[in-house]
């Protein structure tokens, strides 16, 4: 019998590195060469299943990057169990603003939270202006996972997804059935996910 | 199994579970009885005879009831994709829900028969005859152990709902509307429009009623979308229905007779157009009234006893005269009630009479006198209901053209007295359609208006104690989907008639003084009425809080004594007077009610009580049913694919701001600011969108901004504008006057099973002297615009004496040659009090127009009028009255001038200085009026409520008058 867990992930990074695409890539697997800026924040889920078939259901919120909303950001990343910081890999001041992203969620989002870094775009690498090894040693010195993807090739993008699953505490139901308690997602996962296990495989593959 | 369950599942809302899943065949319908073995497994063998029968549960939370229904489905090709399945049919489990099982007969020979072999096959019968329309289905299975589990869990199903509420509370309708997106598709469930929605719900603005959410946590959002959706469908179906309004004028009364029979006229009391008489406060009912009634001519000539009650009318309606035209009734009787309905308290004060009603002789002889009381126009009149419980009747009388207009007449009765059972306090209830009679328009089947009226006596908050159950109250043809039994509040328009033991919460000898003396003529009513404690109930949402109650302009109608203890009024000395006899009434917006008069009727003095009338002009829609249910059918369709949305429902549903950031502008005091963001719908399917707070303890704008609507429902490419408007009043002005940049704002637009919108909201505050503290004005350096920062301010040493605003006002008033016979009392050019306001914030001179020398004869009234109002708002606007609140009981406690003049020590520096000034001018203006006296209870009148706002219920209103005419009246 699988087991399903259900996880809240934020995406934070600088305004246009690329964080509404990437979402895009691993939900629907998608993308617009050119896309509104998101002026919000938006909730979507997808799942991933695990060699051991454990399926690790994502609660994403995609917040808006613009430094004019900065203030609301607590309000999405409060109660995450994980959280993606995007930079992108062609402007070295995108990966200063991660910087300072994860600077915040260190001090002030839920102790235990999965930290991912994130080098968005590395489709640009002609461009390219943050080397891999600076962002890695960085990535290293705080202890977060990094990746490079791009969201416009789909290059390492379920990647980074599925490495976020397999760290999360796959033992104990996650903490996040107060994140999503609300969400109708957290009456399935708090409800019927025990008494009717048996029906749930294949059933989250159609949400998508 | 696995696969159909989750399709199954995929089909339901998350709200929905699926309890057990059989599969089934059609048994052929037209055989009558089950077909014989070798069909049945014919067609069994054939998908399209193949149906699943499915139980499923539905729960909003952990505090509400569960509810299940058996779904049946067809799945076009199973094992397919689960959108290629459709819900045939739908059966609520209660009432009458029943679903049997028997062994299929067989007309051939079975030589199979009791093999272990061969599974058997059993027939399941499923009926609910509460709905109409909704036939017994007979269904054909192998499924043995499957199908015990299917009725064990109907069984359990149907318990619960058979169960009675648990919950002392009133519980929530059972209203099975979690059924209706699953048969929408096929017929609108008529449970929209078969009871109209609790008023205790109806009146409450949709956000309000909307799931906790806020920025990050959406809150429930099925459950959301369902609300909206019944709002939008209701409001929607009513505007695309309504071919005009039939209006009904209904006269209520109420009498706490005490025991006594009949022995007086009442006709003052009863009479529809008949003007009360004798007194000099109660009012006209009738501002319209014309002479060339019948009703007033031959019963009331306009003697001079009118004269008064017609100039009260007046103020009391607000001279709001309405369009008298009424095609649907005789112009002759246009006045008249169409309805009359007299509510008794205490008929019986027997002790007999409290354990059960013995006869209805009481009635009768209230009814006699009603009737006799109507004189030549009863004729046109009967009764048409009555409920009694012991001491409280509840008549209904009607005009007898009228009468088939009214069906559907409930009525039931409930005890609050000792064990809830005795009947010396408690309620009556009745409840009515009413159908318009069909005159001009094309209506073939006019949809009607549930009235309901109610008669109690009630100690003070039991108003949540008295429960009402008007039994099986559905519509003609029984095709609602559960028998519903209605609480009152289930009605379009709702009258309470109340005797309660409210009282006023002014010391006693103050209530006296306040109804008798001359000086407190004018205003001895608003005086007491915010002391009443039914309106301090209401005001604190403790009681009544969804009512409304017309001005009331009549003396208290309790506690009178007809011996010798008795004050000049005739009230009781050992009771307090109060208004304990009230008329409340609650609509929703398909029944707007206008109140035409509320009046006590003192000449009527056989009980220690005075009977209280009110009339109501109901406003009710004329619609054709047949065309609101199509109507609703069609807009169900139309939001088809609203709430069976799935959570990845992004691409789906997709609103777009059209202006995503609002400045505001310049933003000042008193002055609004409008501005409108488009919100469009720019998805495929339905969509809606609630404004919701950035977390739990905020607000979802701040005050200072108004937000319309707060949430909207969208159809595809349907574009909706919010409008944003500014409104900075006294508390918000308070608080911007020192913190200019907190009118930077993000609202946050929650699309419902969507995205989260940010709309950022900037505006510049523009300063404005009023609403500051006098110590504050006092360190303004000068004009408060002139003001680098807030914090700009005089050490405290170094404050001025008094605030230059207020003096400059006063001494322009002080001015030669100005006429202020009418300063205070006359209303002010709104624009020209802007203008000074203006010029007070900004230092600069008033305008040179203002000068007596450049001001016409008129103008030379109005400017000073404007001044003085000015001078009143401004004082008003203090974020602490003039007199601290602190001082208010010992200002009101002085007994003498002397003493008066000490409490000042007690005020700090800038308030003494403008006491003083101020009370010096009013002072001034008093004595040099022609009527010196007049002027100052006049000027009493105006300032006290400002100089001492806020007092709490301790201080005495006389007291606090009193404190002012110390400082104004003349030695």
């Amino acid at each position: 019998m699988s087991k399903q867990f259900q996880f809240k992930l934020v995406l934070l990074g600088e305004s246009a590195v690329g964080k509404s695409s990437l979402v895009l890539r691993f939900v629907k697997d998608q993308f617009d060469d050119y896309r509104e800026s998101t002026i919000g924040a938006a909730f979507l889920t997808q799942t991933v299943t695990l060699e051991d078939q454990t399926v690790v259901k994502f609660e994403i919120w995609d917040t808006a990057g613009q430094e004019r909303y900065k203030s609301l950001a607590p309000m999405y990343y409060r109660n995450a169990n994980c959280a993606v910081v995007l930079y992108d890999i062609t402007s070295s001041a995108t990966l200063e603003k991660a910087r300072t992203w994860i600077r915040e969620l260190q001090r002030q989002a839920d102790p235990s939270i999965v930290i991912a870094l994130c080098g968005n775009k590395s489709d640009l690498a002609a461009r390219r202006q943050v080397t891999e090894e600076e962002a890695k040693k960085y990535a290293e010195e705080e202890g977060l996972m990094w990746a490079e993807t791009s969201a416009k090739s789909g290059e390492g993008v379920s990647e980074i997804f599925t490495a976020i699953a397999k760290k999360l505490p796959l033992t104990a139901p996650p903490s996040s059935s107060r994140a999503g308690a609300g969400r109708a997602a957290g009456r399935v996962g708090g409800v019927d996910l025990n008494k009717q296990a048996a029906a749930q495989p294949g059933q989250d593959a159609c949400n998508c | 199994m696995a696969s159909l369950e989750s399709s199954i599942r995929a089909l339901l809302r998350h709200s929905d579970q699926v309890k057990v899943i059989l599969e089934a065949s059609v048994v052929s319908p037209t055989a009558g009885t089950p077909v014989t073995s070798s069909d049945s497994r014919s067609q069994i063998d054939e998908a399209r005879n193949k149906r699943i029968l499915a139980v499923v549960s539905h729960s909003d939370g952990p505090t509400t009831q569960e509810e299940g229904s058996v779904f049946i489905l067809k799945f076009k090709s199973a094992g397919r994709a689960y959108d290629q399945s459709d819900i045939l049919r739908v059966y609520p489990v209660f009432g009458d829900f029943s679903i049997t099982m028997a062994q299929v007969k067989r007309d051939t020979l079975d030589l199979r028969r009791g093999s272990q072999a061969s599974p058997s096959f059993l027939n399941l019968t499923i009926k609910q005859g509460d709905i109409q329309g909704l036939e017994p289905l007979t269904l054909c299975t192998q499924q043995v152990q499957t199908l015990r589990d299917v009725l064990a869990e109907c069984k359990r199903l149907k318990e619960l709902a058979d169960a009675p509420p648990s919950s002392p509370v009133a519980p929530p309708l059972t209203t099975f509307s979690w059924l209706a997106p699953y048969t929408s598709r096929r017929a609108p469930l008529p449970a929209l429009f078969s009871v109209p929605q609790d008023l205790r719900i109806a009146r409450k603005a949709l956000h309000t009623r909307l799931s906790s959410a806020f920025a990050g946590e959406a809150g429930d959002d099925f459950s959301d979308i369902l609300r909206i959706r019944d709002d939008w469908i209701r409001t929607r179906v009513r505007e695309t229905c309504v071919k005009g309004k039939h209006r009904l004028k209904v006269r209520i009364g109420t009498f706490n007779v005490n025991g006594n029979l009949p022995s007086q006229d009442l006709s003052s009391w009863v009479g529809g157009s008949a003007v009360t008489r004798g007194s000099g406060f109660t009012i006209s009912p009738l501002k319209e009234l014309s002479p060339l009634s019948i009703g007033d001519v031959t019963k009331d000539p306009f003697d001079d006893s009118n004269a008064p009650a017609d100039a009260n009318a007046e103020s009391a309606l607000g001279g709001k005269d309405q369009d008298p035209v009424d095609t649907n009734t005789n112009a002759d009787t246009a006045e008249d009630p169409d309805l009359l309905v007299l509510g008794f308290q205490e008929l019986d004060l027997s002790t007999e009479a409290l354990l059960y009603a013995t006869s209805t002789f009481k009635e009768e002889a209230w009814c006699t006198a009603i009737f006799a009381a109507l004189g030549e126009r009863a004729e046109g009149y009967e009764k048409l209901a009555s409920k009694q419980l012991v001491g409280l009747l509840l008549v209904v009388i009607v005009k007898k053209t009228l009468k088939p207009c009214f069906s559907d007449i409930k009525s039931c009765v409930a005890g609050t007295g000792i064990m809830g059972l005795m009947g010396n306090k408690g309620g009556t209830a009745i409840r009515m359609k009413f159908t318009p009679p069909v005159a001009l328009e094309p209506i073939g089947n006019p949809g009607s208006t549930v009235l309901t009226f109610v008669n109690a006596h009630l100690a003070a908050f039991d108003e949540m104690r008295l429960q009402f159950d008007l039994g099986a109250a559905g519509p003609e043809g029984g095709s609602a989907p559960v028998p519903v039994t209605c609480n009152v509040f289930e009605s379009d328009a709702l009258f309470w008639m109340v005797n309660l033991n409210y009282r006023i919460d002014v010391p006693d000898a103050d209530v006296r003084t306040i109804l008798g003396s001359e000086e407190w003529a004018e205003d001895r009513f608003t005086t007491l009425l915010p002391y009443d404690q039914l309106k301090s109930a209401v005001r604190a949402n403790k009681a009544f809080d969804m009512f409304d109650e017309g001005p009331i302009t009549h003396l208290p109608t309790y506690r009178f004594n007809a011996g010798l203890l008795k004050d000049d009024l005739g009230y009781d000395l050992k009771r307090r007077p109060a208004w304990t006899d009230r008329v409340l009434f609650a609509s929703n917006a398909f029944a707007p009610i206008q109140q035409l008069s509320y009046a006590g009727h003192p000449q009527i003095t056989q009980s220690d009580h005075r009977p209280v009338s009110a009339e109501f002009r109901v406003e009710v829609d004329l619609f054709d049913q047949s065309a609101a249910e199509k109507a609703a059918d069609r807009l169900y369709r139309q939001l088809n694919g609203l709430e069976d949305a799935h959570e990845d429902t992004n691409a789906r549903v997709n609103l777009k701001i059209m202006t995503p950031s609002v400045d505001l502008g310049k933003v000042s005091y008193g002055k609004t600011v409008t501005k409108q963001v488009g919100v469009k719908n720019i998805g495929k399917v339905p969509c809606a969108y609630r404004l919701v707070p950035i977390d739990v303890e905020s607000s979802v704008h701040p005050d200072w901004l108004k937000v319309e609507p707060m949430t909207a429902l969208l159809l595809p490419d349907e574009l909706v504008y919010i409008t944003l408007t500014t409104s900075i009043d006294n508390a918000s002005a308070a608080r911007l006057n020192i913190d200019h940049t907190a009118l930077d704002c993000t609202l946050i637009l929650h699309t419902v099973m969507g995205k989260d919108h940010f709309i950022a909201v900037t505006g510049e505050y523009v300063p404005t002297c009023f609403a500051n503290t006098l110590s504050r004005l006092t360190r303004l350096p000068g004009p408060i615009r002139a003001l680098k920062s807030p914090s700009e301010l005089l050490a405290e040493d170094r404050s001025i004496n008094a605030p230059r605003e207020i003096m400059r006002l006063v001494n322009w008033m002080m001015g030669p040659d100005l006429d202020l016979e009418n300063v205070f009392v006359s209303p002010a050019d709104s624009g020209m009090v802007d203008t000074i306001r203006e010029c007070l914030d900004t230092g600069a001179d008033f305008p040179s127009s203002f000068s007596s020398a450049g001001a016409g004869a008129n103008a030379k009234d109005s400017v000073p009028i404007a001044f003085g109002e000015t001078l009143l708002r401004l004082l008003d606007a203090l974020p602490e009255p003039l007199v601290p609140h602190a001082l208010h009981a010992r200002c009101a406690g002085t007994t003498s001038r002397d003493e008066a003049f000490e409490m000042l020590d007690a005020f700090d520096g800038a308030g003494v200085n403008v006491w003083i000034s101020v009370t010096a001018f009013l002072h001034y203006v008093c004595q040099s009026s022609k009527d010196p006296e007049g002027r100052t209870r006049a000027i009493a009148r105006v300032f006290t409520p400002i100089l001492l706002r806020d007092s709490d219920a301790g201080v005495s209103p006389v007291g606090r008058r009193g404190f002012l005419l110390w400082f104004i009246r003349d030695t």
